[in-house]
């Protein structure tokens, strides 16, 4: 079957081609959900730490500080170990901000880019984010209450995820801000998905 | 959690697979039941498998690579125009997506590839098509609109392999 040969290897030559020009968003997300994990365990690491070294200063000392004590040596290279993981976060962080920059400049600086990379993550991809309405931008990550709202008419929720942006955290009327924000933020992912002047 | 194409056949089907068969997989996913119908068509058969996520597709080209009668496709199969040229005419059809128009989506592909008396066969996930109905209802209106285009062989439940999930063997007229 000659022919049956070569369709299998253009085909597999043309998917190689395909995976390797996919935009990054799987990368962004990626990146995101890595960074989240270990800094939720620097945090975890860190109290277990502080514990340990109560038992024997009898008191709480900042990470640095406990690496280069000498009460026991699997306690410094412990201490030394998260220290080496807080540098992790950093980088990771570092990287997420360029990728977001070269993907979605616009929406990178309307939100900051972990909030960004959070709504590209729960929409999906960049081009979902994009097609979104901002009212559903704006209550991402709060559908719980959304659908409880709608079932038992109790008061709708006012942001979901955008939540962690200061603009927001900081206004007098959190409902206003978010409004506000979600309408940005739409604006900025349809301009990066779809080009300047097309919307 | 094993295969639907081997949990159909301890449940006693039998399926519609033989040598030399070209069969079009949809929703192939990793590759295992995919590996399983290579086998079944042998050397001279061919298998065209498409998928939709980048995710899975890493994966199922490594799979592809190994074995000689197997092609990796990255389209969505509820555009299968997207697809039509890259494609012969099959022998068999074997869906297995988890998608709200199943039917829908058997129904363009089974029209337009389907070899006359050729074999299609669905794994129909009925908490996809409706989450709160039960699962016979779903499967009733399932199989009435597969009545309109093709002919219904044969069908199964796929418990206690999986839940909610029923393999049916349709002949195209």
């Amino acid at each position: 079957m000659p022919k049956f040969r070569e369709l299998r290897e253009l085909h597999i030559a043309n998917t190689k081609e395909k995976l390797s020009k996919l935009p990054d968003d799987f990368l962004i997300i990626s990146v995101l959900r890595a960074g989240n994990e270990v800094s939720r365990n620097v945090k975890t690491l860190e109290l277990r730490l502080k514990e340990w070294y109560m038992y024997y200063s009898g008191k709480e000392d900042r990470v640095e500080n406990i690496a280069e004590s000498n009460f026991d040596k699997n306690l410094a290279d412990f201490a030394s170990e998260i220290m080496a993981l807080t540098k992790l976060h950093e980088n990771l962080d570092s990287y997420l901000l360029s990728l977001m920059k070269r993907r979605c400049p616009k929406l990178t600086s309307v939100s900051n880019h972990v909030l960004g990379a959070r709504l590209i993550a729960y929409a999906g991809s960049l081009e979902k984010l994009a097609r979104m309405p901002s009212s559903k931008i704006q209550l991402l990550g709060a559908e719980k209450a959304l659908f409880r709202h709608l079932k038992s008419g109790n008061k709708p929720p006012k942001y979901g995820i955008i939540y962690m942006h200061e603009s927001i955290m900081n206004s007098e009327n959190k409902g206003q801000a978010a409004r506000r924000l979600a309408s940005k933020i739409a604006i900025a992912a349809r301009q990066d998905f779809y080009g300047v002047g097309r919307i | 959690m094993i295969s639907k194409l081997i949990s159909a056949q301890k449940n006693g089907l039998k399926i519609p697979i033989k040598k030399r068969d070209v069969v079009l997989y949809l929703g192939a996913s990793h590759g295992v039941t995919a590996k399983v119908i290579s086998q079944k068509v042998g050397p001279n058969g061919f298998i065209f498998c498409i998928d939709v996520s980048p995710r899975v597709m890493m994966k199922l080209v490594k799979v592809c690579e190994e074995y000689d009668n197997m092609a990796p496709l990255l389209y969505d199969a509820n555009k299968p125009e997207l697809y039509k040229k890259q494609i012969t005419k099959v022998d068999v059809i074997y869906q297995d997506v988890a998608q709200k128009n199943q039917v829908e989506i058997f129904r363009k592909n089974v029209e337009m590839f389907l070899k006359k008396y050729g074999y299609a066969i669905l794994v129909l996930k009925t908490k996809s098509i409706d989450v709160v109905k039960d699962k016979k209802e779903v499967l009733e209106l399932a199989l009435k609109e597969l009545k309109e285009f093709v002919e219904v062989v044969d069908y199964a439940d796929l418990s206690p392999y999986h839940r909610e999930h029923y393999f049916i063997i349709c002949r195209k007229e």
